[in-house]
């Protein structure tokens, strides 16, 4: 017994062993193998390839050579793909001048429409032109406010007469002075078309509130189709984003979720959308004929919105103020319930399906950086 | 298998679990809805579109003033830069009648934002009396109640000052300065051999008046704080010496200051019933308080630097000047009695000629660093210093009665160069240089005429 199991035993670590051992042994001896697999792999693929290597070992020799300059070359090879897709552009590029040249055309009159124009557009459209009209508003008011600037440190002569000849040619012009504010917006709905499409799939289900909205929608749609440009182009991105956020409501309302019996508060405004509508009152938030008091006064100032976007007149109203005396803060105040009133008689560029989301709105004015400016 | 499956279901139940919470805190979050906050930090400065249709004139004989009131009021507004007049051509309707309700539809179409209109009449007598009203156009309605101003004839100038202080008030918010004087010195011929004499003239440049004849130099006139009395430095003796005028009068005379030192840079206290000045004995200069009644004096600073350009803050408490004890020329601040002084101005360059606004906020100052001279302005604790001109020469500001605006010397370069007044607001913004009929230097704004 004693004998048998030692054996066995023997026989076991004899086994195990060779297992172990034998495994570390016969692995690089699997890698031989693998250099032969190397040589079946190429037989069995390309004989003629193989002729063909045979053939041009000096071309592999050039191949070399060549590679440094791939290494360059990959630069030109990206070239070499982007002039075929240059191509496209090349279009694209005469296609911004001819905008250009429309842009002072449409700037004058209907600007608001211009920003709704732009969802309801299209989308080619807008990929088309959205390289062009970009840099010629976001300069254009830049500029504005620079020559201001340095005419003014530059005048040191008479001003009495120069006067009476600039304001002369602004009163033509007050419409256009409107039209490149518009053209701003414009700029941010562009920002904002995308950002609102990809949240608007966010908002909960409310089948009934859906059914509502779509019912407005085509209400609005029915009247745009009566009414003049600018209410069908408002109707369409209006259309649009009803028909964007009804698919979204309906998808959700697919998976389930119970509708809320709340009123329809549409998804949170998007960043590119308050900034939208920061720029818009920004651009007639005239600080500079406020008192050196007032222009350390911050007033958060409430106003109610009616659904196209312009501010209800009645509703301004100054909730709070900080850093002034009461006269000081009444004249923020009157400032800034200016330049709501005057940059928001066309109405802000809001989008209409978020109405509950910015029906109410709270804004504080706050002008520091503007005292040093 | 039983025991990973059980793990597996437990990370999947705690997965869903965290999905969920999250899902409730999003849609938390989308159901909150408070009024839409915006904070809005960025706007515009530009000239405010106001309107000034001509008042209407109701009787013949102020025709022609009222047409030329209208014309004063609105060159003050626009000269501010902080106004641009809407031009009538562009008006819709037209104000007819003082009383008639003001369209305010028709001003809004045309983007004008304060509306000021008025009434001239003269009556038999020869005075000539001026009505009118401010209005907020897009608030509907009218800024403040109107006023009756009154006066001769030949003040009408002064009447539109104060017609235009109004409405500025009324729109901005702050004081005003059109109903105020420049005292100046008034400069002809080359640079070599300039004659000055004494000027007074309006805020505006109009009714210039001299005050002295050129036989002798004058220099730094600085008015009292009432405005009906003006200090400056006369060489009349030959020596520089410290006198007072009268405006009204045109009377002068020389404080008691001792003959034997060179006295100059006075100025009035805000009471201003005594005057602060610089003495100076061979290499040392040293600052003085005199009161103007007793005559008595009082010996402020006491050390071997030069100090001078003394101002008071408008409560009278504390005194600003400029010293070169620190090696170069800098700003300190000191009590109203003398004793020790703080440094204030700790940037590159030189300071001089330090004043304290009326609204005791800020001190402009004339500063020289890398060969360009600025005016600027500072905090009274030396800081948020800022800069508002560049040139050649400018030195020795003056603040406007409501501390908005600063004027001062603006010198040109080479042999043929003149000097002129300049003035230019706290922002920097809006330079401007005055009408003077000669060459000018050495401004001082009076305070706001009573």
């Amino acid at each position: 017994m004693n004998t048998g199991q030692y054996i066995s035993a023997g026989a076991h670590l004899g086994l195990v062993a060779y297992v172990l051992l034998g495994g570390f042994f016969l692995s690089p001896k699997d890698s031989e193998p693998v250099h032969t697999q190397e040589v079946s792999l190429i037989s069995e693929s390309d004989f003629a390839s193989l002729s063909r290597v045979e053939t041009s070992p000096e071309v592999p020799n050039e191949a070399p050579e060549v590679t440094a300059p791939e290494v360059s070359t990959p630069e030109p090879t990206p070239p070499a793909p982007s002039e075929p897709a240059a191509a496209p552009p090349a279009p694209a590029e005469p296609a911004p001048e001819v905008d250009v040249t429309p842009a002072p055309n449409l700037a004058p009159s209907p600007d608001p429409e211009i920003s709704l124009e732009d969802p309801g557009a299209g989308l080619p459209d807008i990929a088309g032109q959205r390289p062009t009209p970009r840099p010629v508003p976001r300069i254009a008011p830049e500029a504005v406010v620079n020559p201001e600037k340095t005419p003014e440190i530059a005048d040191q002569v008479v001003p009495e007469t120069s006067p009476d000849a600039a304001p002369a040619a602004e009163p033509v012009p007050e419409e256009p002075a409107a039209a490149p504010q518009e053209a701003v917006t414009e700029i941010v709905t562009e920002a904002e078309t995308p950002s609102g499409m990809t949240q608007s799939p966010r908002p909960k289900s409310r089948p009934a509130a859906a059914a509502r909205q779509v019912a407005e929608q085509k209400a609005q749609e029915d009247a745009a189709q009566q009414a003049d440009d600018q209410a069908q182009r408002n109707a369409d991105a209006a259309a649009k984003a009803a028909a964007d956020a009804a698919a979204a409501l309906a998808a959700e309302s697919v998976s389930g979720t119970p509708a809320a019996p709340s009123r329809p508060a549409g998804p949170p405004l998007s960043a590119g959308e308050k900034d939208a509508l920061r720029v818009a009152v920004s651009q007639c938030w005239n600080t500079g004929s406020m008192s050196t008091e007032a222009q350390r006064t911050t007033v958060t100032v409430g106003l109610s919105m009616n659904p196209d976007g312009t501010p209800q007149a009645g509703s301004l109203k100054l909730l709070s103020s900080s850093g002034g005396s009461s006269a000081a803060a009444e004249q923020a105040f009157q400032t800034a319930r200016r330049a709501i009133i005057i940059c928001g008689k066309r109405g802000f560029p809001l989008p209409a399906d978020k109405f509950d989301q910015w029906s109410s709105i709270e804004m504080t004015f706050d002008p520091e950086q503007m005292r040093f400016k | 298998m039983t025991r990973f499956s059980g793990l597996a279901k437990t990370c999947a139940a705690t997965f869903l679990v965290g999905l969920l919470s999250l899902g409730a805190f999003t849609s938390a979050a989308a159901q909150d809805t408070g009024p839409l906050r915006i904070d809005i930090t960025q706007g515009v400065i530009e000239p405010l579109p106001v309107a000034v249709p001509d008042f209407i004139a109701q009787s013949a004989q102020a025709a022609e003033f009222a047409k030329q009131i209208s014309d004063v009021i609105a060159a003050d507004l626009v000269g501010t830069g902080l106004f641009r007049e809407v031009p009538e051509s562009a008006y819709i309707s037209n104000v007819t009648s003082f009383d008639s309700p003001v369209q305010y539809a028709d001003w809004k179409a045309i983007n004008v934002q304060g509306l000021v209109t008025g009434a001239v009449s003269v009556d038999a007598a020869g005075n000539l009396s001026v009505k009118f009203r401010v209005f907020d156009v897009f608030s509907d309605g009218p800024l403040g109640e109107g006023l009756q101003l009154g006066g001769s004839t030949s003040s009408w100038r002064r009447i539109a000052h104060k017609v235009a202080d109004v409405v500025y008030s009324r729109i901005t918010g702050e004081g005003a300065y059109f109903d105020s004087r420049v005292v100046f010195v008034s400069e002809s011929g080359s640079k070599q051999a300039r004659k000055k004499r004494l000027a007074v003239m309006d805020y505006d440049g109009a009714n210039l008046q001299y005050l002295t004849d050129d036989a002798s130099i004058v220099l730094a006139p600085r008015f009292s704080p009432t405005g009906d009395r003006v200090l400056y430095t006369s060489y009349e003796s030959g020596f520089p010496q410290i006198m007072m005028l009268d405006v009204g009068t045109v009377t002068r005379r020389q404080l008691p200051v001792p003959t034997e030192s060179m006295s100059f840079a006075p100025r009035f206290s805000p009471d201003g019933n005594s005057v602060v000045y610089s003495v100076s004995t061979g290499a040392n200069t040293d600052l003085y308080r005199m009161d103007i009644a007793s005559g008595q004096v009082a010996r402020l600073t006491n050390t071997p630097a030069i100090e001078t350009a003394p101002s008071f803050s408008p409560d009278g408490s504390k005194i600003v000047f400029e010293s070169d004890r620190s090696g170069t020329q800098q700003l300190y601040m000191m009590s109203a009695s003398g004793g020790d002084a703080q440094r204030i101005s700790f940037g590159d360059g030189r300071y001089g000629t330090p004043v304290w606004s009326p609204r005791g906020d800020l001190i402009a100052f004339t500063k020289q660093a890398n060969g360009r001279f600025h005016i600027g302005v500072m905090r009274t604790d030396g800081s948020e210093e800022r800069l508002l001109t560049a040139s050649f020469l400018d030195e020795g500001p003056t603040w406007a009665p409501n501390g908005r605006v600063v004027m001062f010397t603006r010198e040109t370069q080479g042999a043929s160069g003149e000097s002129a007044l300049y003035s230019v607001d706290i922002s920097g913004r809006n330079l401007r240089r005055l009408p003077t009929n000669s060459g000018a230097s050495d401004p001082a704004w009076s305070p706001l005429l009573k």
